[in-house]
C-alpha cells in the first residue's frame, strides 16, 4: 500500500438548496432566463452551506473522528466520501473501496431475511456472491444473530439491525470504513466487539476509518486525529485530546444556558472568586479515582441582601448532566447579611467511570425565580488502574460481593 | 476519483455490481408477484386481455386489414414487445424516487434500480412468449428460420427501453410532473405505433415522420419474420436501430451526468 492519502478534501464547499426542488414551471422560467444575457442571481437566503472550504487528508491506517454540533456538516462529509453526493465546489478524491454505515439498516430490505440481506448489502457494497459466501459465517457470528438469520429483518430490534449492519460493513474488506452515530445502539458487549474490530481494521489491515460520534470516549480511544467542524467549516484538526477539550469548552457556555433557564448573569451582584477541588487529604487536585471523596470549595463575594444559593454538579465530556445538587434544597441557607466567604460541597464518593468531566458551580437566587447570577466550571478527570469501560455502564457503582454458602435446609 | 468519471469507469463499476443487479431484479420480481393473487399469471393475462379487447373492436366492429393473418395473433405479436416496453417504463420511471432511502444513504451505481425493473419486465416477456408459441401452433402459422432475426430485434428494443427508462427515471427525480406525463405519453406512443393496426395504414407522405418512432420499425419487423415469413425491411429497421442507439448511449451518459444530484434532490 502506498503512502498516498486515501481521502483528500481540497477546498470543498457543499451547498444545499433549502425547500422543495424546483417544479417544472420554475425550471422553465429559469431556462428562459438563461437564454437572455447571463445574470448571476442566486437566492442566497435559500442556500444552506453545509460545508465551507474544507481541506484535509486521510492517510492509510488512520482513524479520524469528526465532532461538532448538530448540523455542523459531519454527515455531509461522510456522504461525500461515500460518493452519495458530490461537492458543489472543490474536490473530494477517494481511492479504494468505501464501506459505509451512515444510517441504521440503510441497504436492508425489511421483508427479506437476515441471510438475504447480508447478500443484498454485500452486493450494494460491491462484493461478489462468492466473496460474501466466504465471509458469511464470520458476519453472522460477529453480529451474534445465528438464531435469527432466517427471520425477516423487519422483526429485528434496533440493536440487531445495528449489529447486522456493522458486521457486514466491517467484513467486506473496505479500504475506508465510514461509521456514523449508529454504534451507540448496540449493547456494551457489542460495542466492545465493534471497538476491537475497528482496531483490527486499522492496526492489522491498514484500513482507514472515519467516525462521527457524540460519545467522545470512543473517539478518544480509537482515533489518532480529530476534525472539529463548526457550521460547516473546520475549526480545528489535531490530536483527539486537544481538539475535544477545545470543543468542550466552547460547547460548555451554550450548554449552561440550556440547563439553567432564564440565564441572566447579573454581574456585580455575585462573583465566584474561586472553585477548588480537594481530595481526601485536603489537597487541591484535578484527578481522582472512581470512588474517591471530593470536596468542592467555592469562594464568593456578593452584595448584601440577596437571597443567594449555590448549585454544584458534574457534567461528563459529552455534556451528560451526571448529577446536580442545590444547597438550599439540601437545607443549607446562606445568611442574607453574609457578603463574602466559602461554601463547600462534600461528595463521599464520585462514583464516576474514567473520563473527563467538568465540575460546574452556579450561583443563583434561592427564590422561585431561580435567576442565575453567574457560574464557573473546573475540569477534572477520573483515572484508575482498574479496567473500567462502557461495559460497566455510565457510572461506577460497585456493590459488595459476597459468596453465600448453601445453608442447611435452604434451596439446593 | 469521484469528480469526473468516464464511460469506462461507469461500466466497470456497473460490472462490479452485477450481483446487485441480479439480486435486486429477483427481489423486484418476487415483491411484484408475491402480493398479487394471480402472481406471474398477470404477465400473460395483461397482454392477452388487451389483444382480446382489440380483437373485438378491430376485427368485429371495425375491420383492420391484416393481410390474411387472424387478428388475435396479428395484434398479440406486437402486444408482447409493446407490453415489455410499457411495463418497463411504467415501473422503471419511479424506481429511483421509490428507493430514496437507499439513494440518500448508500452509494451504488444508481442505474441498477431502473435496470432491475427492465430485467423483471423481461421475465414477464419470456413467460408471455411461451403462450405466444402456443398461439402460433394453434393458428398453424409456420415457424421459419427467419426467427433467427429475433435476438437482434430484442436487443435493439432493450437498448431503446433502457434509454427511455433511464431518462424518465432521472427526470422524475428533478420534476415530479413526469409522473403524470408517463401514462399520457405511453397512451400516445401506443397509438403512434403499429400495435393494433399495420404500419401500412399510415399515409405514404407521413411515413418518414412515422418511422422516427423506433417502435414502428421494431414491431413491423417482428411481424414480418414471425407472421409473414419475410425478411425485415431495412428502411423500417434502420431508423429504429439508429434512434434506439442514440437514446441508449445518450440516455446512459446523461443519467450518469445527473446521478450526483439525485441524493440532494430526492
Amino acid at each position: 500500500m502506498s503512502d498516498e492519502p486515501v481521502i483528500q478534501f481540497a477546498q470543498v464547499d457543499k451547498v444545499y438548496r433549502l425547500g422543495a426542488s424546483p417544479s417544472l414551471r420554475e425550471r422553465l422560467v429559469q431556462w428562459s432566463a438563461a437564454v437572455l444575457p447571463r445574470r448571476t442571481q442566486t437566492d442566497h437566503s435559500r442556500m444552506l452551506w453545509a460545508l465551507r472550504d474544507v481541506n484535509f487528508n486521510v492517510n492509510p491506517g488512520e482513524t479520524i473522528g469528526i465532532i461538532g454540533h448538530n448540523g455542523a456538516g459531519k454527515t455531509t462529509i461522510l456522504k461525500l466520501i461515500a460518493g452519495i453526493t458530490r461537492p458543489t465546489h472543490g474536490r473530494v478524491t477517494v481511492s479504494g473501496r468505501v464501506s459505509s454505515l451512515i444510517e441504521l439498516g440503510a441497504g436492508f430490505h425489511p421483508e427479506l431475511t437476515g441471510r438475504e440481506n447480508i447478500f443484498l448489502n454485500g452486493a450494494i457494497l460491491g462484493l461478489r456472491r462468492h466473496e460474501i459466501q466466504r465471509r458469511f459465517d464470520q458476519i453472522v457470528a460477529f453480529a451474534d444473530l445465528e438464531q435469527f438469520i432466517d427471520t425477516p429483518v423487519k422483526r429485528y430490534s434496533s440493536g440487531m439491525y445495528a449489529r447486522l449492519g456493522f458486521a457486514v460493513a466491517a467484513h467486506v474488506s473496505p479500504d475506508v470504513l465510514l461509521v456514523d452515530e449508529v454504534l451507540a445502539v448496540g449493547d456494551a458487549a457489542f460495542q466492545r466487539r465493534c471497538h476491537d474490530r475497528v482496531w483490527e481494521l486499522v492496526h492489522h489491515e491498514g484500513r482507514s476509518v472515519i467516525m462521527v460520534s457524540h460519545g467522545f470516549g470512543y473517539i478518544r480511544a480509537l482515533c489518532n486525529r480529530v476534525v472539529w467542524l463548526h457550521h460547516g467549516a473546520v475549526r480545528q484538526i489535531g490530536a483527539p485530546d486537544a481538539v475535544i477539550r477545545a470543543y468542550e469548552s466552547s460547547v460548555f457556555g451554550a450548554t449552561m444556558q440550556r440547563l439553567v433557564p432564564e440565564f441572566n448573569p447579573a454581574e456585580g451582584q455575585v462573583q465566584i472568586v474561586s472553585v477548588t477541588l480537594l481530595n481526601a487529604q485536603g489537597d487541591s487536585a484535578e484527578s481522582f479515582g472512581p470512588c474517591e471523596p471530593v470536596t468542592v470549595r467555592i469562594g464568593y463575594v456578593c452584595t448584601p441582601g440577596i437571597d443567594l444559593t449555590f448549585a454544584v454538579g458534574v457534567m461528563r465530556d459529552d455534556t451528560l448532566n451526571c448529577y446536580t445538587s442545590f444547597a438550599d434544597e439540601c437545607g443549607v441557607a446562606l445568611p442574607l447579611e453574609r457578603t463574602a466567604g466559602f461554601i463547600e460541597a462534600h461528595y463521599r464518593e464520585l462514583r464516576l467511570l474514567p473520563g473527563n468531566y467538568q465540575m460546574y458551580v452556579t450561583a443563583l437566587n434561592s427564590s422561585v425565580s431561580r435567576m442565575v447570577y453567574t457560574y464557573r466550571t473546573v475540569a477534572f478527570h477520573i483515572e484508575t488502574s482498574m479496567v473500567l469501560d462502557s461495559r460497566h455502564g455510565s457510572f461506577y457503582n460497585a456493590p459488595t460481593w459476597t459468596i453465600a454458602d448453601i445453608s442447611p435446609g435452604g434451596e439446593a | 476519483m469521484r469528480s469526473e468519471q468516464s464511460m469506462m469507469d461507469n461500466l466497470r463499476s456497473l460490472w462490479e455490481h452485477r450481483d446487485l443487479l441480479w439480486l435486486w431484479s429477483a427481489r423486484e420480481t418476487s415483491v411484484r408477484y408475491k402480493q398479487s393473487l394471480l402472481g406471474i399469471g398477470w404477465a400473460v393475462l395483461q397482454p392477452l386481455a388487451f389483444s382480446l379487447m382489440f380483437t373485438l373492436v378491430f376485427s368485429v366492429v371495425i375491420k383492420v386489414p391484416t393481410a390474411g393473418i387472424p387478428y388475435p395473433v396479428f395484434s398479440f405479436t406486437a402486444m408482447l414487445p409493446w407490453t415489455l416496453l410499457a411495463t418497463s417504463v411504467n415501473f422503471g420511471v419511479s424506481s429511483l424516487v421509490n428507493n430514496m432511502n437507499l439513494i440518500t444513504k448508500i452509494y451504488f451505481p444508481r442505474e441498477i434500480l431502473p435496470l432491475a425493473v427492465v430485467a423483471t419486465a423481461c421475465i414477464d416477456f419470456l413467460v408471455a412468449a411461451v403462450l405466444y408459441l402456443v398461439m402460433l401452433v394453434w393458428y398453424r402459422i409456420p415457424i421459419t428460420p427467419l426467427v433467427l432475426w429475433l435476438p437482434l430485434f430484442v436487443t435493439v428494443q432493450l437498448a431503446l427501453i433502457v434509454g427511455v427508462v433511464l431518462i424518465g427515471a432521472a427526470l422524475l427525480v428533478f420534476f415530479r410532473d413526469v409522473r403524470f406525463l408517463v401514462p399520457l405519453g405511453m397512451q400516445l406512443w401506443l397509438y403512434a405505433s403499429p400495435v393494433i393496426y399495420p404500419a401500412s395504414l399510415v399515409p405514404a407522405q407521413w411515413q418518414w415522420l412515422y418511422r422516427l418512432n423506433p417502435m414502428v420499425g421494431l414491431l413491423e419487423s417482428y411481424r414480418a419474420v414471425l407472421l409473414y415469413g419475410q425478411s425485415p425491411s431495412f428502411s423500417l429497421l434502420l431508423p429504429a436501430l439508429v434512434i434506439s442507439a442514440i437514446l441508449f448511449f445518450g440516455g446512459y451518459r446523461w443519467f450518469k451526468h445527473a446521478e450526483p444530484a439525485f441524493a440532494d434532490l430526492i
